[in-house]
Parts: structure tokens; C-alpha cells; sequence
């Protein structure tokens, strides 16, 4: 009896002097750049630059990286999380929306939370899984497939609170990383393809209430309706499905905003179906929109907003201006100024047939006769676009732009097209042409100007994500199951490994105990790899 | 009904087997619904199922029992998702009005008459085996896989098809039979069939019938023949020869024999 008692009481002890993890304030998000050891977000920072600022591994080393560990989610689904590190405790998203806390020096878990999700939860146009978690103080916040939003005690993964932030028997989900900001989660929905109406929403990230919605369809009465025909505003699309940026100086959220539904019938949608395919900035406060910049008015071809906008500040023309850039899926690379939207230069940055040029106010011409028919109409770029949510990484000392690029046409269809909640609403599809002419590559882009500095060739159209790092490397996957590193300035092939799994997630990287470890999700596992202590030995990997 | 009982699982058997008789929903299609079926198999199905289905690349579709789609569930799920690992693409472009009327489209097409084929099977065996067709396909067991199984052959293709197959091998080149010739870094030339590939490696059956696997930085040169493929040594076979090989190609239905 005494014994146990004692024991008890140790362990009571143990558990209240226990330093608590310590907690990721706001003050350390806003200064994520100075704790490279951490990953304290989706895109590593606020700007969405996806650079590590840790040098350990650099050109002359990388080719002795060697798995560190790998963790076995143990599940059938996609794992596409972006994995944080903070305090050494690495979480990640297991689909489809479970979380786990893993010991980041060995890869092993610590705890895992299933919010269990039902079987008949729809998944209308996206896979089953999760992308990513947000962190603020010692909560962690994520999204489910189910369209919950769940925060969770991050030492021992107790639930704080749980929101139903959207009905998923009409197609909303939540698969995208939360964002979060001062004491506020910012998350956005999928289920374009559903036919659901898009919104963003901010959550207080004590209590779980909503703080604002910002609507990305506007309804009857408010501006920008009048761009879409009839009830068609109803079913409009513009899911929020990828973490936007933020400029804690200005106070502006910058969101993508996802394609009008029917995808592929635009028949029902007359106008430019405001603020689908488009970039906003909307207020951190209050939601209210204070700019949008549309890449693809009336979108016939899926060709949504949702890949990462990056801030950067830079020399333009003579004097230093905020700027947003933005390699869109629809062929072209966006340079904005961030203040107020305005349109500063788009470049072509892989092949396209649908636009003659983008006109002075950011605006495509388009080609005639590029949109989907009955007998099919072959464009380029494909339905998955030249890029897609697959992250870029954003080097600021080289202002390197480094894009996940897909070169494949499809062939478009159109059909009809009828509303019925909670199914596909489409209007055609694709079918990829018979020749076989398509390949990946992970481009270079010159920040400013979107010219091409290099490229890196991969054998099948990207599906992964870039990493850039302060050691003049970049790494990426391929959907074949390469991970690989490159030399940030050419582009030269410095490393590769076999995981065995398509690559459809973004590499980050962290360090512990001054090592430098650089992890990614691949098939069903993630990876973590770092130098082999062999030293000099170096040269090729095999 | 939630109830997970005996009774309920006789009840499921029960259901199961009066499936059958109760799901052939084909047959309510209208004229019109199948008329509109016609207008979308010519744009999306007859490239590999010849124009009213007679066949081509992908089998003669009238057939008094398709293999795999004798029900119309299976038929319309086959059309929707396609067959996995063959080249019997799914539609997902197409909306389920739409596969409904194509499905029904195909199972209006009734019974081809049998086709009269110039050639004689006796003699294409013969030359098939003379000319050792065998040391790159597959029939009913035998020979080495450099190029596709033929054992069901005159099932899956029409008749046409094979013959332009051999004869003038298509200009796109199947992507599971793709030729590879590399140069090792000790200049000795290796050729086979590509089995797999990433960005970093390669490997292949070499003429030997031998897996091989290479690093492509490791190789002097990598090339895939992009408009040969390896049947390119049979152009000049006599019309005659090339209508028995055919003949006797086209007797290659499966195990069973397939059904007609
Ligand atoms: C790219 C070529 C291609 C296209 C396009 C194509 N098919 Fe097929 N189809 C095939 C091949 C090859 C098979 C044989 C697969 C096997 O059994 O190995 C097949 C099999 C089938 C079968 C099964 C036949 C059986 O014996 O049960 C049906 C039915 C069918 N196709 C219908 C269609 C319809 C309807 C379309 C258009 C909507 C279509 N196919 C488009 C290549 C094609
Ligand atoms: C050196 C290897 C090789 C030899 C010998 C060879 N073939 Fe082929 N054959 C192939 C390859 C590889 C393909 C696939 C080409 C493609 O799909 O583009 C093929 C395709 C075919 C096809 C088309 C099959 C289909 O379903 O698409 C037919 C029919 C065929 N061969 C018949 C023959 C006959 C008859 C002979 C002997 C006269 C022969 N082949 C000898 C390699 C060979």
C-alpha cells in the first residue's frame, strides 16, 4: 500500500513540476525565421517561403543524407501532411484526419487522436486526408474530413474544444492546414467539386467561436453577385482549400480562392464569378475583403487559385514595394503588389494554349475555342494545371522562386450539369490525349521578372512540394517515389532516395541537438533523413 | 434494419441472389436514350472499339456475352471506372446519364456476324512458330514476356488491328513495351523492354530474357524508342503470310476459348 502511494505521489510530482511544452506564443509565429530549429507552421512562416533557414546540410554534403527514421502511419489513405516541429516533438496529420505527436529524434509516437471520422463522410473531388496543423500556445488546431474543426492539448492530445464549421453531407470537408494568427484560426474548406459555396472562417482560438466568415461567392445584394447568372452564386465553387499567407505589418490574410462550379460547363454561370480563381486580402480582424486580383475569370477548366502565395519585399522599379508572388495553375506567374492588388507583371512559365497574352490590367486574352465541347477540346495546360497545391519554396537570398511544374495537356468535355446536393456537380471531365508527351519539372523562376533560371526534369508531371534551404539546397519528390535534392543554383541533381510511395506532400526540415534533419511524407510513411556521420566519405550515394 | 442478425444476413443472401434478375435497368432505355448513347460511344468509345462497335484495339463489342459486363451493373460500372490494369480507360468526363445511354448504346448492338477471315490458322501456327514469335509473347503459357500475352488475343483486338499490329507497328508505342538502349559507362550497348522507370533509374528485360536495373546518371547514353517498337522486323511479311498469322491469332480466346 505505502509503496504505491509513494509512487502516486512521485508520479503527482513529477507531473505538476513537469515543465510544461513550452508554449509557441504568437511572438515566436511572427518569429519563425529566427528559430530555424522549429517548424512552427504549414509553410514554415507567414510569408509561405518554405525556407529552412538551417545550413548544416548544404551542396558539398548532402549526398551523405541517410534515413534518420521512418514512421508507419499503419493506414491505406494518402499521407500529404507537412509535418511541425516544435520543442522536439514533431505532429502530423495521418489520414484521413488523425493526428499524432512523434519524438522528433526517433520517429516515435507519443500519442495519437482519432476523431474518428464516419464512413459515409463525402470526399467530392479530394482524397481522404489531411494536409496540415496549426500550433498557437500549447494547442494544436486542425480540420477533418467531416468539416470539424478540433483543437487539441498538444502534450497529451486531449481535446479543448470542437467546432461544426459546415455541413459535409452538402461536400464541405476541411483537408487544408489552419492558419494560425493573435489568438485566432484562420481555416478554409474543400468541396468545389460538390457545388458548395466557398467561405473562409476565423475562429477564437480559446473558446472555438467564430469570429468572422468571409463569404467567397457574394450573395444578392452584395457586389460582385451580378458576375454570376440566375441562382448560379448559390453553387458557385471558390473552396479555400490551401493555407493562405499573412502580413502581420499591413494586418491582411492573403487566400486563394478555388474554381467555379460546374467545373466544367460554365453555361449556368455567366459572368466573371467573382472571387473564384482569384488572390484576396482580406482583414485579420474583421474578414472584410480590402482587395482581389481574379487570374481566370470565368473558369471552364478547373483551373483554380489554390497554390501558395509568397510575400516578398523588393526593389521594383527604383523603390522598395510589398509584393505578393504567385505561379498560378494556370500557366502563369503573378507578381502583385500586396498593398493594394494591383497587378504588376504575369510571365508564362510552362506551356499553355488558352491565352494569347494577359493584358495590362492582369487580365487573359483569351484564345477562341479553348473551352471544354461535346467532342473534347485539347488544351494545355491539364485539369491538374501547370502547377497545383503542391507547395513552391521561395529563396530569398537568391529570389528564387522554385515551382512544382506539370507539362500535360488534356483533353476537356463538357456535359450537363445538374445540381444535387452532396454528388459531384462537374459538367465534363478530361481525358489525357494518347501520345504520351508529358514530364514534371521543378523550375527555377527569377521572383521579379518569372524568368526562367533553370530547371530540374523529372519523368512524370509533379505532384510534390519544393523545400528551399539556407545550405543552397532544394528538395522535392516525385510521384514515382524519388526524393531528391538539387543545387538551389543550378538546378544539378546533388542526391536522390527511393521511398517507395509517390511523393505528394512538401518537404520541411528542423534540428535538434545541433543536427539538421529534413523529413518528408511520403505513400504511407514519413521519412527523416540526415548526414551520415561517415564524414569525407561523401560522393555518390550508392 | 440495422440489425446484424441471421435473419439479416439471410435476408442480405436473399437480396443478393434475386439481384440479378432485378437489375438489368438497360433494358428501359428509350430510342432516344440510346440514339444519344450512339452519338457519345463515336466520340469516346469507337476510337478503340472500332465504329459500331466491331472492334479495334479494344474487343469487339458485339458479342452475344461481353466477358466481364454480362450484367448491366457490371457493364456500367466497367464504362464508368474502366478495367484495371488493361487499357480499357474510365470515363469520369462522362455524367451518369451518360454512361447510362452509352452502356445501353453497347447492349443494343447485338450479334456481329461471324467474321470471314482470308487466312488459314493452320498455316499462321505454323509460321508463328517458325518465326519465333514466341521468344517475345506469351500463348497459353509458353514463350517469354518481352511484348503483351497473346493468349486471349483475338478476344481483346479485332481483326485489323493485329494485322496493322504486325505488319506496321503503331507509331505510339504502348507504354508497358517501351524499347530502352542504354550505353554503359564500359560502352557495352544493352536493348530490351522497359519494366520500370523513375526519374533517377531504369530497368528492364534485356534480349536475353534478364532483369536489368541501371542508374541513368551511371550511363554513358539512355534512350527510349519512341516510334520503333520491337516488332518493327516483321514489315515484310507477304499478304498472305500476315492473313494467316492473323487467322490463327484470332483463335487465341483465352483458356476456354472465350465465347462468342
Ligand atoms: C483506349 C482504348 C479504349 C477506349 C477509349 C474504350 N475502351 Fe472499352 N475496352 C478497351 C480494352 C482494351 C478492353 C479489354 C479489356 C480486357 O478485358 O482486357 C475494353 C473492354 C471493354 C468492355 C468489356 C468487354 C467485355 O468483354 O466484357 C466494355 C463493355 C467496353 N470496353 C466498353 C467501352 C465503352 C462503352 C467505351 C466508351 C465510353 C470504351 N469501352 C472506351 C479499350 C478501350
Ligand atoms: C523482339 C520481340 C518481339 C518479337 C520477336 C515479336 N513481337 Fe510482337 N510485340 C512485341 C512488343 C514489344 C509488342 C508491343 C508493342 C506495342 O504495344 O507498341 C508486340 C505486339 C504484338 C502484337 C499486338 C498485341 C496487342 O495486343 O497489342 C501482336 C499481334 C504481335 N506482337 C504479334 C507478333 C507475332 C505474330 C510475332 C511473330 C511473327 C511477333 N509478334 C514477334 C515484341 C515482339
Amino acid at each position: 500500500m505505502t509503496t504505491r502511494r509513494l509512487v502516486g505521489i512521485a508520479i503527482l510530482i513529477t507531473l505538476t513540476a513537469a515543465p510544461a511544452l513550452a508554449q509557441v506564443s504568437y511572438s515566436r509565429l511572427l518569429n519563425a525565421d529566427d528559430e530555424a530549429d522549429a517548424w512552427l507552421m504549414y509553410s514554415g512562416n507567414y510569408k509561405s517561403e518554405r525556407f529552412s533557414r538551417l545550413d548544416q546540410i548544404n551542396k558539398e554534403n548532402v549526398s551523405r543524407l541517410r534515413p534518420a527514421w521512418i514512421y508507419q502511419t499503419g493506414t491505406t489513405g494518402r499521407v500529404e501532411v507537412t509535418p511541425l516541429v516544435a520543442d522536439g516533438v514533431m505532429y502530423i496529420a495521418e489520414p484521413p484526419s488523425t493526428i499524432a505527436a512523434l519524438d522528433a529524434t526517433t520517429g516515435r509516437r507519443l500519442w495519437r487522436y482519432d476523431p474518428i471520422i464516419p464512413d459515409e463522410t463525402l470526399n467530392i473531388g479530394f482524397p481522404r486526408t489531411n494536409r496540415g496543423i496549426a500550433i498557437l500556445g500549447d494547442t494544436l488546431y486542425f480540420g477533418t474530413l467531416d468539416a470539424r474543426l478540433i483543437a487539441l492539448d498538444r502534450t497529451h492530445g486531449d481535446v479543448r474544444w470542437e467546432t461544426q464549421i459546415a455541413d459535409n453531407a452538402v461536400g464541405y470537408a476541411v483537408t487544408a492546414a489552419p492558419l494560425a494568427v493573435d489568438g485566432k484560426v484562420i481555416v478554409g474548406i474543400s468541396g468545389g467539386e460538390a457545388g458548395v459555396r466557398g467561405f473562409l472562417d476565423a475562429y477564437d482560438a480559446e473558446t472555438g467561436e467564430l469570429a468572422w466568415r468571409w463569404w467567397s461567392v457574394p450573395a444578392e445584394g452584395e457586389p460582385g453577385n451580378d458576375t454570376w447568372g440566375g441562382d448560379s452564386w448559390k453553387t458557385g465553387g471558390g473552396a479555400t482549400w490551401l493555407t493562405g499567407s499573412y502580413d502581420p505589418d499591413l494586418g491582411l490574410l492573403y487566400w486563394p480562392i478555388g474554381n467555379p462550379a460546374p467545373d466544367w460547363n460554365g453555361d449556368s454561370r455567366p459572368g466573371d464569378n467573382l472571387y473564384t480563381d482569384s488572390l484576396v486580402a482580406l482583414d485579420v480582424n474583421t474578414g472584410e475583403m480590402q482587395w482581389y486580383f481574379q487570374y481566370t475569370p470565368h473558369d471552364v477548366h478547373d483551373w483554380d487559385a489554390n497554390q501558395i502565395p509568397v510575400l516578398v519585399d523588393a526593389e521594383w522599379e527604383g523603390s522598395m514595394r510589398k509584393l505578393v508572388i504567385h505561379a498560378n495553375r494556370n500557366a502563369f506567374y503573378y507578381v502583385l503588389d500586396r498593398e493594394t492588388g494591383q497587378f504588376l507583371r504575369a510571365t508564362q512559365y510552362a506551356t499553355q494554349t488558352w491565352a494569347e497574352r494577359i493584358d495590362e490590367n492582369g487580365r487573359p486574352v483569351r484564345v477562341p475555342n479553348m473551352e471544354p465541347s461535346e467532342e473534347g477540346t485539347l488544351v494545355w495546360p491539364s485539369l491538374a494545371g501547370s502547377t497545383n497545391w503542391y507547395s513552391p519554396a521561395y529563396d530569398p537570398g537568391r529570389m528564387s522562386l522554385f515551382v512544382p511544374t506539370r507539362e500535360m495537356s488534356s483533353i476537356y468535355f463538357k456535359s450537363e450539369a445538374e445540381y444535387e446536393p452532396g454528388t459531384p456537380f462537374l459538367g465534363g471531365g478530361e481525358r489525357r490525349p494518347d501520345a504520351d508527351e508529358t514530364y514534371g519539372a521543378v523550375r527555377a523562376l527569377d521572383a521579379l521578372t518569372g524568368e526562367l533560371k533553370w530547371e530540374f526534369k523529372q519523368l512524370t508531371p509533379a505532384v510534390s512540394g519544393v523545400m528551399a534551404t539556407a545550405g543552397g539546397v532544394v528538395f522535392s519528390g516525385t510521384q514515382e517515389g524519388n526524393l531528391f535534392a538539387l543545387d538551389a543554383d543550378t538546378g544539378e541533381a546533388l542526391w536522390d532516395f527511393y521511398v517507395g510511395g509517390g511523393v505528394r506532400a512538401a518537404p520541411m526540415s528542423f534540428a535538434l541537438n545541433g543536427q539538421q534533419f529534413v523529413s518528408i511524407a511520403a505513400g504511407q510513411s514519413i521519412f527523416t533523413f540526415a548526414l551520415s556521420p561517415g564524414a569525407e566519405a561523401g560522393g555518390n550515394d550508392d | 434494419m440495422r440489425k446484424t442478425g441471421p435473419g439479416g444476413l439471410a435476408l442480405l443472401a436473399a437480396l443478393l441472389l434475386a439481384a440479378p434478375a432485378a437489375t438489368q435497368p438497360l433494358a428501359e432505355a428509350s430510342a432516344e436514350d440510346v440514339a444519344h448513347g450512339k452519338r457519345i460511344f463515336d466520340i469516346h468509345c469507337s476510337r478503340c472499339h472500332g465504329l459500331d462497335g466491331v472492334g479495334g484495339e479494344g474487343p469487339n463489342l458485339m458479342r452475344e456475352n461481353l466477358r466481364r459486363s454480362v450484367e448491366d451493373d457490371a457493364l456500367i460500372e466497367i464504362v464508368d471506372d474502366g478495367i484495371a490494369g488493361t487499357d480499357m480507360p474510365g470515363h469520369g468526363s462522362l455524367n451518369t446519364r451518360e454512361i447510362r445511354n452509352v452502356a445501353a448504346y453497347v447492349r443494343s448492338l447485338g450479334v456481329a456476324p461471324r467474321e470471314e477471315l482470308p487466312g488459314d490458322p493452320v498455316a499462321g501456327k505454323e509460321l508463328y512458330d517458325m518465326t519465333l514469335c514466341s521468344t517475345c509473347h506469351i500463348t497459353n503459357g509458353e514463350g517469354i514476356a518481352l511484348g503483351p500475352d497473346l493468349s486471349d488475343v483475338g478476344l481483346l483486338r479485332g481483326s485489323v488491328f493485329l494485322k496493322e499490329s504486325i505488319q506496321d507497328p503503331p507509331k505510339v508505342v504502348n507504354p508497358r513495351y517501351r524499347t530502352v538502349l542504354v550505353e554503359t559507362a564500359d560502352s557495352r550497348t544493352v536493348m530490351g523492354v522497359r519494366t520500370g522507370e523513375d526519374t533517377f533509374t531504369i530497368q528492364m528485360i534485356d534480349e536475353a530474357g534478364r532483369h536489368r536495373s541501371f542508374r541513368k546518371s551511371d550511363l554513358r547514353e539512355f534512350q527510349l524508342l519512341t516510334d520503333e517498337s520491337m516488332m518493327m522486323s516483321y514489315a515484310d511479311f507477304t499478304d498472305a503470310e500476315l492473313n494467316d498469322l492473323v487467322a490463327y491469332l484470332m483463335t487465341l480466346r483465352g483458356p476456354e476459348g472465350g465465347s462468342e
